[in-house]
């Protein structure tokens, strides 16, 4: 497998997204909603900051999350419905190679999103005299770029076995409702039967636990909280890499059975 | 099929009618509200769908403040009769920020008596705010470890969110930044009670004018709820002493100020007689009123009594003390002032 055509593709994916006037309009969009929390006095008090925060980086989070998921989901199935993959497959690139390329392509594409983001973020943050957090603040940044690989991942799985509305559908339900799912199967858990209690440890380690990669809490209130320690990270780095992988080939399986 | 059709735009023209024949054509509901006005009010469907979104999101943004004083951790909620009245939370607070002295008028309005009972409090006002210990035992939402099915996903979880033993007692952070979400939560729900009540006590460390300007907005927006006119009066007695204390004013100049704050804590007082069953919380019958209702109600009668006599109007004091002994029965302030009000001596 050679490396230059799998980053021509990713470089491409990230062209078309810089230049895609959607990723402007939801950051766009999420600035000004920031900028309105900005400009909110409360009883004329200097220094809050922690509600600025909390809104942006939430805001921040979900606007990302939502343009990776479109992102992602549109790859394969337009590159067959506008017959782009018979010229790409021409070229000397595996299937493995090609579907990488638009993965990495996706992730500058988010990263390009998040750090237009980021500088917004400071800025306010700066402008509020509020203390950021540096530690916690990076390592939630990296803990969501975490969140997204698996997320794209499993939307582009999804777009090869299921028609593109759904797979976004579903892609920003398991985003949205991710934190609701980890409370609600803990809580349930207590009232269910043997056979629901077998259920819901089951679903727990089958969906992936987006809510872990939300250090968005900590970072909010950051004076009460240390940073992340070494191992954690690792296992979440790991914890990520398991469900992307097992995303990534799924997608890849599905992409190598479907007929050109 | 035509003549459906017509019945269906008429059944749609009509229906605002409908809901105009509808009471109350306000829900409310949350938990900001005393059972007793829950039910009373949340008997229209239509008013409980259309209002449960605004209500709802209020409610979650009183929790938000409840995680923000613990630095984001999620504690199940535990809000007993004691603390969910406005009284008790708010000397919560005010043991949290301030020395208070015992047996006097304190700044939060609550009066120490020989049968004083905090509940979850074994100490005094005047004790180390929030010792070590308090709290302790209140779970969390996300599991402990030996009681999590989840194991490797629980324990990542714990390390990323906010998570603390719950057998440890909390630690509560400076309220300053809970604020905004007050605001947020009376700009949802202008009914919200426990907001404008909690938001505005608050507010008194930080600016007495925003804090009385704040607790007057929801005076103005529920002019019933006898509370709120307890912590008006608070909120402005809070004033007179910043300004005694920044300014170095005299009492004739916060004597409007303080005539101020004695007709708040009267009306509250008033409210609160007029809505009290006459057994109070013991007999509430099908109203509703329980100890954290009777707790307020005679916050608000103590704080008019005490603040007479403080202020030199004995004679009102004593009469005043007399009726209130009569409705509320036994209480050890007001019958200790009914019968022998001490020598005027001025509270700063």
């Amino acid at each position: 497998m050679t490396v230059k055509p799998t980053l021509l593709i990713a470089k491409s994916v990230l062209i078309e997204a810089v230049r895609r006037r959607e990723v402007y309009a939801v950051v766009l969009v999420s600035t000004l909603l920031i900028g309105l929390v900005m400009t909110v006095r409360f009883f004329g008090l200097e220094g809050l900051s922690k509600f600025y925060r909390e809104i942006a980086l939430k805001v921040m989070g979900i606007a990302t999350a939502l343009t990776v998921v479109v992102l992602a989901s549109r790859q394969l199935p337009r590159e067959f419905e506008t017959r782009t993959i018979y010229p790409l497959l021409a070229k000397p690139i595996s299937r493995t190679g090609f579907l990488l390329g638009k993965l990495l392509g996706v992730l500058l594409g988010a990263g390009f999103c998040f750090a237009l983001f980021m500088a917004v973020f400071l800025a306010g943050t700066w402008v509020l005299g509020g203390r950021v957090p540096w530690v916690l603040f990076l390592q939630h940044v990296y803990l969501q770029m975490l969140m997204l690989l698996v997320l794209a991942t499993l939307c582009f799985w999804l777009s090869m076995i299921l028609h593109l509305d759904a797979a976004i559908t579903i892609g920003v339900l398991l985003f949205l409702l991710a934190a609701t799912f980890t409370t609600v199967t803990s809580t349930l858990y207590d009232f269910a039967s043997p056979f629901g209690r077998a259920l819901i440890v089951g679903l727990t380690y089958v969906i992936p636990q987006l809510a872990l990669f939300d250090l968005s809490e900590k970072a909010v209130h950051g004076e009460a909280w240390e940073p992340l320690r070494l191992p954690v990270m690792a296992a979440l780095t790991a914890y990520a890499a398991v469900y992307t992988v097992i995303h990534f080939s799924l997608a890849l399986l599905s992409f190598r059975r479907r007929s050109l | 099929m035509k003549s459906s059709r017509v019945l269906l735009w008429l059944a749609f023209g009509l229906s605002p009618a409908l809901v105009l024949a509808l009471s109350p054509n306000a829900y409310q509901g949350g938990r900001s509200r005393s059972a007793a006005d829950r039910n009373a009010r949340n008997s229209s469907a239509i008013a409980v769908m259309l209002g449960e979104f605004r209500t709802s999101m209020s409610d979650l943004l009183f929790v938000k403040t409840e995680r923000y004083l613990d630095s984001g951790i999620a504690y199940m909620p535990h809000i007993d009769d004691h603390l969910a009245s406005v009284q008790a939370e708010t000397a919560e607070l005010a043991e949290h920020h301030h020395d208070a002295e015992h047996g006097h008028v304190e700044e939060t309005g609550h009066v120490h008596g020989p049968d004083c009972d905090h509940g979850h409090d074994d100490g005094h006002a005047d004790e180390a705010p929030h010792a070590e210990g308090e709290f302790a035992g209140t779970p969390t939402i996300i599991r402990t470890p030996e009681d999590d099915f989840r194991g490797f996903i629980g324990w990542l979880h714990r390390e990323v969110k906010p998570w603390r033993d719950p057998r440890l007692g909390h630690e509560h952070t400076d309220g300053t930044e809970l604020l905004p979400w007050y605001r947020m939560m009376t700009m949802a729900d202008p009914h919200n009670i426990r907001g404008y009540a909690i938001g505005a006590w608050w507010l008194t460390d930080h600016s007495p004018e925003e804090a009385v300007r704040f607790a007057s907005e929801g005076v103005e927006n529920n002019p019933e709820a006898f509370q709120l006119h307890l912590i008006l009066g608070r909120v402005l007695y809070a004033q007179a002493n910043a300004i005694l204390a920044d300014t170095g004013a005299g009492q004739t100049q916060i004597a409007p100020i303080i005539d101020r704050a004695i007709a708040s804590f009267r009306r509250g007082a008033e409210l609160a007689i007029a809505q009290r069953p006459p057994g109070g919380y013991l007999d509430p019958g099908d109203s509703g009123w329980d100890e954290s209702l009777e707790e307020d109600a005679l916050a608000s009668a103590r704080m008019a009594v005490l603040l007479l006599e403080n202020h030199g109007d004995l004679a009102e004091a004593r009469r005043l003390a007399s009726d209130y002994t009569q409705v509320f029965g036994v209480d050890y302030v007001l019958e200790r002032h009914a019968a022998a009000p001490v020598s005027p001596e001025p509270h700063h």
